[in-house]
C-alpha cells in the first residue's frame, strides 16, 4: 500500500502528458515572435534631387 | 539629407538601417544599382517601394515615412541578427553575421546581404551636400548568400569586402535577411560604425 501514492502520482503524470500531447496536436501552430522587427530603409536620390 | 534628417527625428536609430543610393552614377555601390533601385526619388521599406518622394515636400517626409515605417514594423519577425566587423588586412574588411532563427518556415530559401555604407560623402558641385549612409559595397551581391536556417538554429557567416577607395573611419553597414521567393525582408540590422 505504501506504493500506491507514487503509483497514483505516476499515473497522473502519464494522463497529464497524454492530455497535453492531445491538446498540442490540435492546437494551431502559431509563429512565435521573439524578436523586435527592424525595417530596412532605402532611399534613392538622383543627381538632380 | 533632409529626408534623412526627418527620419532621424523619428528616433528609430538602431532598429532602422538606412541606405542611400545616389543614381545614376554617383557613389554607386555596384553597377546594378541603377537597374535595381528604380525609379529614383523613392523610399523603399524592406525592399518594397512605398513612397514617391516627388509627391511630398521634404518637410512632410518625417510624417509620411513614419506612418509607413510603423506598418512595416508591425509585421512579425522570426530571426535575430547580430554583426561584428574587423579588418582582414589593409585592403579588406570583414563582417561576421550571427543569425538565430526564432521561428522560420521549414525549407525557406533565405539570403543574407550586407550593404557597406559610408558617411560624410560630399557631392562636389551638387549642392556641395554631405551624405550619410551611402551604399558603397553590396556583399556578396544583391542576390545574397544562400543560408539555411531552421527554428532554433544559429548561423555564423563571414562576409568580406574590399575597402579600396573607402574611408574606413566612416563605414557602417546594413545587414538583412530576405526570402528569395518574394524578396521580402525578414529582418534587418543597422551597424552604425564598423569597428576596425
Amino acid at each position: 500500500m505504501n506504493d500506491m501514492p507514487s503509483y497514483n502520482q505516476a499515473l497522473s503524470v502519464l494522463v497529464g502528458l497524454f492530455l497535453l500531447a492531445a491538446g498540442c496536436s490540435d492546437a494551431p501552430v502559431v509563429p512565435v515572435q521573439e524578436t523586435s522587427r527592424n525595417v530596412l530603409v532605402e532611399i534613392v536620390f538622383t543627381d538632380s534631387t | 539629407m533632409r529626408a534623412l534628417d526627418s527620419l532621424s527625428a523619428v528616433d528609430y536609430d538602431s532598429a532602422m538601417p538606412v541606405v542611400v543610393y545616389m543614381l545614376p552614377g554617383r557613389f554607386n555601390a555596384t553597377p546594378e544599382d541603377s537597374a535595381r533601385r528604380s525609379p529614383p526619388k523613392t523610399l523603399y521599406l524592406d525592399d518594397s517601394a512605398v513612397v514617391n518622394m516627388e509627391l511630398h515636400q521634404p518637410s512632410e517626409y518625417g510624417e509620411v515615412f513614419s506612418g509607413n515605417i510603423e506598418v512595416a514594423k508591425s509585421r512579425p519577425s522570426f530571426v535575430t541578427l547580430a554583426a561584428e566587423s574587423t579588418y582582414a588586412d589593409t585592403a579588406d574588411g570583414i563582417v561576421v553575421v550571427r543569425a538565430t532563427a526564432d521561428s522560420v518556415a521549414s525549407g525557406a530559401d533565405l539570403r543574407l546581404v550586407v550593404i557597406v555604407t559610408e558617411d560624410s560623402m560630399v557631392t562636389q558641385g551638387f549642392l556641395n551636400a554631405r551624405w550619410d549612409n551611402v551604399a558603397r559595397r553590396v556583399v556578396p551581391s544583391y542576390d545574397g548568400r544562400p543560408i539555411t536556417l531552421a527554428r532554433g538554429d544559429t548561423l555564423y557567416d563571414t562576409l568580406r569586402f574590399t575597402t579600396i577607395g573607402l574611408n574606413p573611419a566612416q563605414l557602417g553597414a546594413a545587414v538583412y535577411i530576405r526570402a528569395a521567393n518574394d524578396l521580402s525582408v525578414l529582418q534587418a540590422l543597422s551597424v552604425r560604425r564598423l569597428n576596425y
